[in-house]
């Protein structure tokens, strides 16, 4: 979000409403591209898998219920799982070397492929396997990843309606920590859902 | 500003429901239920994610 703020300020004040939008405009494009892409990759991995080892969605529902059940334990602090994870951003520079609008869809791309950056919610785990189950619907696949890169990316449109066009990082990273709490519980509650939506999915579909 | 973006909001919107709307019509409820609940849920968290 500071990112798509200091690109705004790049821009003359009474310009800026303009380059706002046109800045918004490519990164939320970009964030559905690179889900878009992510899901492509996901979906030929789905896709092999599914050739492999035939059709096993109630493994991967089950695989996936247990994941979510572990990372809402996890959570809940009742027990500690690692978190495995790319740990890097899209790198600050590219900001300064390319156009605000190229930039900006580039930032986009980056945060939109989610498994290739830092994972903001453990929720990415069982998510990823439960994909990897779904190898006969690739067009499904590709679809929610670009619906993840798409919400991923609308986070920016924060910047207009909180008016952080000015804001400094300090300043957004403290808006950020302000809600630690509520992402944790959100975090929990996600994951519950999940365990409980395919459990019950996966006894109504695969064992009644 | 806050018209613009409030239009540019409804657009991500639109597209937000034709994604799901297509996973919706391949999927089986609780896999659509559960796929597109997560996914939505990662992309909002990355907000609290500095």
């Amino acid at each position: 979000m500071h990112t798509i703020s200091w690109m705004v300020t790049l821009a003359p004040e009474p310009a800026r409403p303009r380059a706002c939008a046109r800045v918004l405009t490519w990164f939320i494009s970009g964030g559905i591209a690179g889900g878009a892409a992510i899901g492509a990759v996901i979906a030929l991995a789905a896709r092999e898998l599914a050739h492999v080892t035939g059709s096993v969605p109630a493994i991967t529902v089950a695989g996936a219920a247990l994941l979510a059940a572990v990372y809402a334990g996890h959570e809940a602090n009742v027990w500690h799982v690692p978190r495995p994870q790319f740990g890097h951003q899209v790198p600050e520079a590219w900001r300064k070397i390319f156009s605000p609008s190229v930039a900006s869809f580039i930032y986009g791309f980056g945060l939109g492929t989610i498994y290739l950056t830092r994972l903001g919610s453990p929720v990415a785990y069982p998510l990823a396997f439960l994909l990897l189950g779904m190898g006969r619907t690739p067009g499904a696949i590709i679809a929610i990843m670009a619906t993840v890169g798409l919400v991923r990316a609308s986070t920016a449109f924060l910047i207009p309606f909180l008016r952080l066009e000015d804001a400094n990082s300090e300043a957004v990273l403290t808006l950020m920590r302000t809600y630690t709490g509520p992402a944790k519980r959100g975090d929990l509650l996600t994951l519950l859902s999940v365990t409980v939506l395919l459990a019950v999915g996966l006894l109504a579909n695969y064992a009644l | 500003m806050g018209r613009r973006a409030a239009g540019m909001a409804a657009c991500a919107g639109g597209i937000l429901l034709i994604l799901l709307g297509y996973a919706y019509t391949q999927l089986q409820l609780f896999l659509f239920a559960a796929a597109s609940l997560s996914g939505i849920w990662l992309g909002i968290a990355s907000l609290f994610s500095p």
